[in-house]
């Protein structure tokens, strides 16, 4: 059998001579363990504030875990990308730290943006080429169309994802910078995770086709659709939208279809949606349907424990540090507020 | 449907009195007689009479800022729309509104509007107005090329779609967005821009009013069935600037977006000779097109007669109508 190297970034994907596509077990072991690290972060958060030990909301990225570790695995050191409100499993799958992001969503010194950011403003240069989770919908969407232009201007390869929600699609900004992105053949992918709701809203009520992605064809973009829980098939799709990105071809749309177990909002009880919603989510559980995928090819039960257990006790870890870290000092409120110079900002 | 004879020279006045108006509009412009800027709908005539024929009296329309056109189309006296143009008190809006702020209820226009894309999400209001009166009226919702990439535009056809409201949208496609090219800022043809919303949409010559009409007609009756809104891409061509100072700019500037000969082609395509053509065709003779034409030279004379005769409005009304009660 002759193995032919897909071009992602993470060389983990192979053809076959078939031209089918093979994931490699040591892939879909990665995949597994971050998915189960966005599952136990998200899970540990709920804990905290049930608890009382966290303010304000927080929004869970439980049940989008495998479209999320799918998409994040095609993305280069490289790229940048944008987050929305329910941002941590982003940050997460993008590889960032636990402990500093726990620490965000406690408000402490020690977060990603020292605790005066929180759960909706997790944001990292230096590392993740993190353009910022954000508390407004689809404020990502012209974000991303400009950074996708520095890009291209500084011709720096890099190329930007734009990760947002089914409900994010009906703001005039995506028309907008979609628009401007195709015609300037900017190196920009759109990752839609439609989990059907927009807070309460089933997206069908405000939507009038089965499929999110087609939007993209009013503007001659092209788009897949795929099953959020499988990080292989998101992964696939991914690759493919950044290739088309990376080589000048312009902007390409991937929408996958999750599940958002919990509400809007951490304790949201959800009564707007039926039950068979919840049900039909749990029978596609993204972790549990990879599990079996693994112990098909030889994984055992004892080696998926083990990669649970050790990412619990990362996120407990996490937890600790982010209780025992400082608030941040009053007097240091308005640092870091206003850019004085930013490497991404080509005005200059 | 047929179009009976009347309605067809009927047709054919509302385009010569929309280019009588203003080519007239532009002179008095050029003249500063008329203050301020006018951007005119000549070589676009075709369009709005097009589409007024088909949404009827009953019908309503959001206009643009390039908007005298559909106000004539729809039937509006121009009269007060020139006292308008003119500042005067015996205008539309108290000869407050001006060039770009017409409205004439009295036909059932909402109001051309100075904000590229502002009629667009009128259009869904009045529309939905409509749909709660068991669709009593078809809104026509006229926009240029430019204002398609309004983010608006997407969110006022998403909710009209969903909600299947009777609206027209009618993109009146004249290849520039000011002095930029219709080409440089699209990616795919406006006519997909209907896809994301499951929206029939129809290309149609800008410049052949009984094709556009046959477009709206159909439009109309879906709407008015219940079935929701429907796009229409009309392709046509400015041959004037994008207002009148951009007009003597370009030729001071010796046509520093486009080149003459573009212009002259653009004007080769008159919808009003088409028309005339087609009509002298079918058999109306050269006569009543004649006393149509004077008769529409007259309307326009007395229109500016009228205007300049008018008193200016009381600086005490300034604020009166600026807020609803």
């Amino acid at each position: 059998m002759q193995f032919k190297l897909l071009k992602g970034v993470r060389i983990l994907a192979y053809k076959n001579n078939t031209g089918d596509t093979v994931h490699s077990k040591e892939m879909m072991l990665n995949f597994y363990r971050t998915m189960w690290k966005i599952r136990s972060f998200e899970e540990h958060a709920a804990d905290c504030f049930t608890k009382g030990m966290l303010a304000g909301n927080i929004h869970l990225s439980i049940g989008q875990e495998a479209a999320e570790a799918g998409a994040f695995a095609a993305i280069g050191p490289q790229d940048y990308f944008t987050s929305t409100h329910r941002g941590h499993g982003h940050a997460i799958a993008r590889g960032a730290d636990a402990k500093l992001a726990m620490a965000e969503l406690f408000g402490k010194k020690t977060g990603y943006c020292k605790g005066k950011g929180g759960s909706m403003h997790i944001a990292d240069m230096e590392k993740m080429n993190h353009l910022g989770a954000n508390g407004i919908v689809g404020a990502g969407q012209p974000i991303s169309a400009g950074s996708a232009l520095v890009s291209k201007i500084k011709k720096d390869g890099a190329v930007t994802v734009g990760c947002f929600g089914d409900g994010a699609t009906n703001e005039g900004s995506f028309h907008e910078s979609l628009n401007m992105a195709a015609a300037w053949q900017l190196p920009l992918v759109w990752f839609i995770e439609n989990n059907c709701y927009g807070v309460s809203t089933e997206i069908h009520r405000v939507t009038n086709t089965p499929d999110l992605a087609t939007r993209a064809a009013a503007y001659g973009v092209p788009y897949a659709v795929v099953d959020g829980t499988d990080p292989c098939e998101v992964y696939d799709a991914m690759v493919k939208a950044m290739d088309h990105a990376r080589s000048g071809k312009g902007p390409y749309l991937v929408e996958a279809k999750v599940y958002r177990y919990q509400g809007h909002y951490c304790g949201d009880p959800a009564v707007y949606r039926p039950a068979s919603y919840l049900e039909e989510a749990l029978a596609n559980d993204g972790i549990e349907k990879l599990g079996k995928r693994l112990m098909a090819i030889g994984v055992t039960e004892e080696e998926l424990a083990h990669i649970k257990a050790e990412v619990v006790a990362e996120m407990d870890e996490a937890v600790r540090f982010a209780e025992e870290s400082e608030y941040p000092d009053p007097a240091t409120v308005l640092d870091d507020m206003y850019v004085s110079d930013n490497e991404r900002c080509v005005a200059r | 449907m047929l179009l009976s004879k009347e309605q067809l020279l009927g047709m054919y006045r509302k385009m010569l009195l929309i280019r009588g108006f203003e080519s007239t509009a532009a002179q008095l412009s050029y003249n500063q007689e008329i203050k301020g800027n006018v951007h005119l709908y000549i070589n676009e005539e075709a369009i709005a009479v097009g589409v007024c024929e088909a949404i009827g009296k009953s019908g309503k329309l959001t206009s643009t800022h390039r908007g005298h056109g559909h106000q004539i189309a729809k039937g509006s006296d121009i009269k007060y729309m020139m006292a308008e143009l003119f500042g005067k008190k015996t205008g539309n809006c108290m000869g407050k509104g001006g060039s770009m702020h017409i409205v004439d209820a009295s036909v059932g226009t909402l109001g051309a509007n100075g904000i590229v894309g502002g009629g667009v999400v009128h259009a869904v209001g009045a529309a939905y107005a409509s749909k709660l009166d068991g669709n009593a009226y078809a809104v026509a919702c006229f926009l240029g090329d430019g204002a398609t990439n309004q983010g608006a535009f997407q969110e006022s056809m998403n909710l009209a779609a969903i909600y299947k409201l009777p609206v027209l949208y009618v993109i009146e496609n004249n290849e520039y967005a000011v002095t930029t090219r219709t080409a440089e800022y699209i990616n795919a043809p406006l006519a997909f821009r209907g896809i994301p919303f499951g929206i029939p949409t129809y290309t149609v010559d800008g410049m052949d009013v009984l094709e556009v009409y046959a477009a709206a007609q159909k439009a109309v009756e879906r709407a008015l069935a219940g079935d929701g809104p429907s796009l229409i891409v009309a392709k046509t061509y400015r041959i004037e600037g994008h207002n009148t100072t951009y007009t003597m700019l370009e030729k001071r500037l010796n046509w520093y977006y486009r080149d003459e000969e573009e212009i002259v082609r653009g004007s080769l395509r008159c919808p009003i000779h088409f028309f005339k053509e087609y009509l002298t065709q079918t058999g109306v003779p050269a006569e009543e097109l004649k006393a149509v034409e004077d008769s529409v030279s007259a309307e326009v004379a007395a229109s500016v007669d009228f205007a300049k005769a008018s008193p200016d409005p009381e600086p005490e009304v300034a604020l009166m109508h600026v807020y609803a009660d």
